[in-house]
């Protein structure tokens, strides 16, 4: 059993994590990526991708209720044995160390664009990192707390983002269906990596306080990724079109240059500027998840040594951040990470779930 | 070649403190042993006044009185204890009494003053002694009377100078424990009102009453508290200030962790919110724990006037708390890195303000802040007189010498000085000196990576509020975690009528507040 009192998080909270570690950086690209496929169906492909978190979410609620107090570390060497379960959590550290790095750098190249042009890159991928680092160290419930604060935080600058509508052209939208049955399926497919993210709620199941509320957290979450995602994806084709998305890096961003308001010269900065907490977020949150994994791996004490864990994982994401040249690489490379997402994100749970199911009355004993 | 192991330094701490330490031995009764006894401890203090009497009667008791000049109340002691004890106390009355009922019956017959103990150790006679109280010798008795008639001079009861308000009473705590004490119970007469006195320091002996009522107040905090005020072990506290860094949870922290008041009816309010407070002997304050950020923003006032002003100011306070951190940092940024962002016209009357300059913005703008900073710090203990002075010479001549000798730009000096006047529209002293602290890092931060080094900045401070605890109970309480019920009373504060509930932020045992569940007063 773990320490209660220190690291457990509220349901609430959880809601919040699941959300703040799908909604970060790739918020601002995504009706790019998407509508390049699914064109004006775009809308219609996010929202049907929402059914994969809503699976992996129940699947990981059954898994857990078979096995409520064990770690995912713990789950995983229960059910495929020391060896193969140990060598699934590597696995899982490496794709979460690898995604967001990707996030990591995609946020820095943002920054660097529009806020710090001649600051060195690894200048503010260190910012970046020390916050992964600094806020992870502080533990399970700080991430919950702060995680809840920015929510709000994000609502706000959502709002902010409803103001370009005054200069929608409703029929960009139009028609519904002109992607195809082909569009839309390869959209989906493609959609589903957005909700990445989701697979955190295998290492903080254990973690929260009330097992019976999690499904219902879960799919809260789910709903309000999705409403967010489906949002933001129809003002951008409503002010763009879908033609007009494909020519910029991060239509969302773009989408306040359309706008002027007096004294505020350019409403992009005040944005970035509360966005830099939120963009950072599924990475804390991730980053988070991999080293407590770790540390439970290893099974040495959390509290003594998740602050160095994290410094390794921290230095570890650092330097793959470094490694690939240019943003559109970056940019390319996260498209792969999308299928690492199918693998641990939908895979994993699956594995996981039908193994219990085989393997039950075994695991029950053993644990 | 090996060294030598080294030698542990002598401990002699411990002999010390042996040859040091009080016999605890029991007194023995004749009077002449027990002076003899005492004649060392006598002898240091010039400001001890050892009284000889006699009880009247065949034959006659001798007995001598002790106490420390001044810090005993000379007129009780001559009209209450003395007077009756030397004219009208016969010793042929108590004569056949024996030795425990005859003390017995010279204090129940001869003693007007109330506060009366007895002790019977060597040890606790000379603490007695120093500890302010006047002891009573008798010839022949073992025990000692031990009468607690503090008084002397003292400052009276005042107004509270740091925290005045327009409305609500006009006394602040004094220095003396009891007399605090007694204003907090004259505002909360609760029978389940605890109070609580320990001693702090070994050599200063500081009285610390801890206060909180009973059936509200969390016993885990309550423990906790006390834990931590008796856990304490050093030679003295003189200030509240020692008790509050040492029960303090995260020291690192420059954000206040305890909530200072020297107002008695603020400390009800938060007694009545489940709090526990902490008033220490000879400091006019008191402090409660545990502490919310929230708290610091909220002035007493807030709950006296009507509650559309309190919020609106309680709001205002909160954008003072914002401008007063990154005024100067946001003015660095936008100069320096992002030009563009300042409104075009605007951006012209700087540079035309800032052409004769020849700083960076950065340096300006530190050196103005340092420059107030040690105005502040200049005016702060001077007397009132020469602190306006400095006042004006700092206001008036300063800023327009610094402007003509293009030091700086008039632009910087309105930044520093809205950011200063912010400073000071916080309600709290602790927050203001958080403020100011917190200013300097943020402004480097902004001179180094511009909008970009704030925003860092702040997510820093963020995630740092967020961690801390006070008590174990999360300072950044009603925001992080969320309580939805407890934002009525955070940036707003709404109607009195309406807090039928106490803050959940605070664990407390009794929840309901008030009955009127936030209906109309019926009218007859």
């Amino acid at each position: 059993m773990k320490d209660k009192t220190g690291s457990t998080i509220t349901t609430k909270q959880l809601i919040f994590i699941i959300v703040g570690s799908q909604v970060g950086i790739r918020f601002l690209f995504l009706p790019r990526e998407v509508s390049a496929i699914a064109a004006e169906d775009t809308w219609l492909v996010v929202l049907l991708a929402a059914i994969a978190p809503i699976i992996i979410i129940f699947l990981i609620d059954r898994l857990g209720k078979r096995m409520p107090d064990m770690g995912f570390t713990q789950m995983s060497q229960a059910l495929f044995g020391k060896f193969l379960g140990s060598l699934l959590i590597v696995l899982f550290v490496a794709y979460t160390i690898g995604f967001e790095s990707l996030i990591v750098r995609i946020f820095s190249e943002v920054t660097k664009l529009y806020l710090l042009p001649k600051t060195p890159l690894p200048v503010v991928l260190f910012m970046y990192v020390f916050n992964i680092v600094y806020i992870g160290s502080k533990g399970a419930r700080v991430i919950g707390r702060l995680n809840e604060l920015l929510f709000y935080l994000l609502l706000a600058n959502f709002l902010v983002l409803l103001i370009p509508l005054g200069a929608a052209d409703y029929t960009n939208i139009l028609p519904v269906g002109a992607a195809g049955w082909d569009g839309i399926a390869r959209g989906t497919v493609m959609a589903i990596a957005y909700y990445a993210g989701v697979e955190i709620l295998l290492v903080f199941y254990s973690l929260v306080n009330r097992k019976d509320e999690i499904l219902k957290a879960g799919m809260i979450a789910t709903a309000i990724t999705t409403v967010l995602y489906v949002s933001i994806v129809i003002i951008c084709t409503l002010v763009f079109g879908v033609a007009g998305m494909q020519h910029q890096l991060f239509p969302a961003l773009i989408l306040l240059k359309v706008v002027q308001i007096p004294v505020i010269e350019r409403l992009e900065f005040i944005f970035l500027f509360f966005w830099l907490g939120m963009g950072a977020r599924p990475a804390i949150n991730m980053g988070f998840a991999a080293s407590l994994s770790f540390t439970q791996l290893l099974k040495i004490d959390e509290k003594k040594y998740l602050p160095y864990m994290l410094m390794g994982v921290g230095l570890a994401i650092f330097i793959i951040a470094l490694l690939p040249p240019d943003i559109l690489i970056v940019l390319k490379l996260s498209e792969y990470a999308g299928y690492g997402f199918y693998v641990v994100g939908i895979a994993y749970p699956l594995i996981f779930y039908i193994t219990a199911l085989v393997r039950g009355e075994k695991v029950k004993q053993s644990a | 070649m090996k060294k030598p192991p080294r030698k542990p330094p002598v401990d002699d701490q411990a002999w010390k403190e042996e040859k040091q330490k009080i016999p605890e031995s029991n007194l023995p009764a004749a009077l002449e042993e027990k002076m003899q006894m005492l004649q060392p401890y006598l002898k240091k203090g010039a400001d001890i006044i050892t009284r000889p009497f006699y009880l009247e009667g065949e034959p006659r008791l001798a007995a001598v009185s002790i106490h420390l000049n001044k810090v005993i109340d000379d007129i009780t002691l001559d009209q209450d204890i003395l007077r009756p004890l030397m004219l009208s106390c016969r010793r042929e009355s108590i004569q056949d009494l024996g030795d425990q009922n005859m003390m017995d019956a010279i204090y129940k017959t001869s003693i007007t003053a109330t506060k009366i103990s007895k002790v019977n150790t060597f040890a606790a006679l000379v603490q007695t002694i120093y500890d302010g109280l006047t002891v009573l010798l008798f010839d022949g008795l073992e025990e000692v009377l031990v009468i607690d008639i503090h008084g002397g001079e003292f400052r009276n009861i005042d107004a509270p100078p740091a925290e005045n308000t327009m409305r609500g009473s006009r006394e602040g705590f004094i220095e003396r424990l009891d007399i605090n004490i007694a204003l907090v119970r004259r505002r909360l007469r609760d029978p389940n009102l605890v109070v609580e006195k320990t001693l702090v320091g070994r050599r200063t002996r500081t009285q610390v009453g801890i206060l909180y009522i009973d059936d509200i107040a969390d016993p885990q905090i309550v423990t906790k508290v006390k834990d931590r005020v008796n856990q304490m072990d050093l030679d003295g506290i003189v200030a509240s200030g020692y008790v509050e860094q040492f029960i303090e949870d995260d020291p690192y922290s420059i954000f206040p962790q305890v909530f200072i008041t020297e107002r008695p009816d603020k400390l009800v309010a938060q007694l009545l919110e489940g709090r526990i407070a902490i008033i220490v002997d000879n400091t006019p304050l008191s402090f409660v724990v545990p502490a919310l950020f929230v708290q610091f923003i909220q002035a007493p006032e807030d709950y006296y006037e009507k509650s559309f002003f309190s919020s609106y100011i309680r709001i205002l306070r909160y954008i003072a708390l914002l401008i007063a951190i990154s005024l100067p940092a946001l003015y660095i940024a936008l100069l320096t890195y992002q030009p563009e962002l300042i409104p075009y016209d605007l951006l012209i009357s700087f540079s035309r303000a800032r052409a004769n300059v020849p700083f960076p913005v950065m340096v300006e703008a530190l050196i103005m802040e340092l420059i107030i900073q040690m105005v502040i710090e200049a005016g702060l203990r001077l007397p009132q007189q020469i602190g306006q002075t400095v006042g004006v010479v700092s206001g008036i001549i300063l800023g327009q010498a610094a402007i003509s000798a293009k030091l700086a730009s008039p632009i910087v000096i309105l930044i520093i000085s809205i950011s200063i006047i912010c400073t000071y529209a916080l309600p709290s002293a602790s927050m203001v000196l958080t403020t100011r602290l917190l200013r300097l890092p943020i402004m480097l931060l902004a001179a180094t990576f511009g909008l970009f080094g704030i925003a860092f900045g702040w997510v820093v401070v963020q995630a740092h509020l967020i961690g801390l605890e006070s008590m174990g109970v999360p300072y950044f309480a009603p925001l992080a975690p969320m309580r939805y019920a407890d934002l009525k009373d955070s940036f707003i504060r709404i109607f009195l009528r309406k807090m039928n509930q106490r803050p959940v932020s605070i664990p407390m045992q009794d929840r309901k507040r008030q009955g009127n569940d936030g209906k109309e007063p019926q009218q007859p």
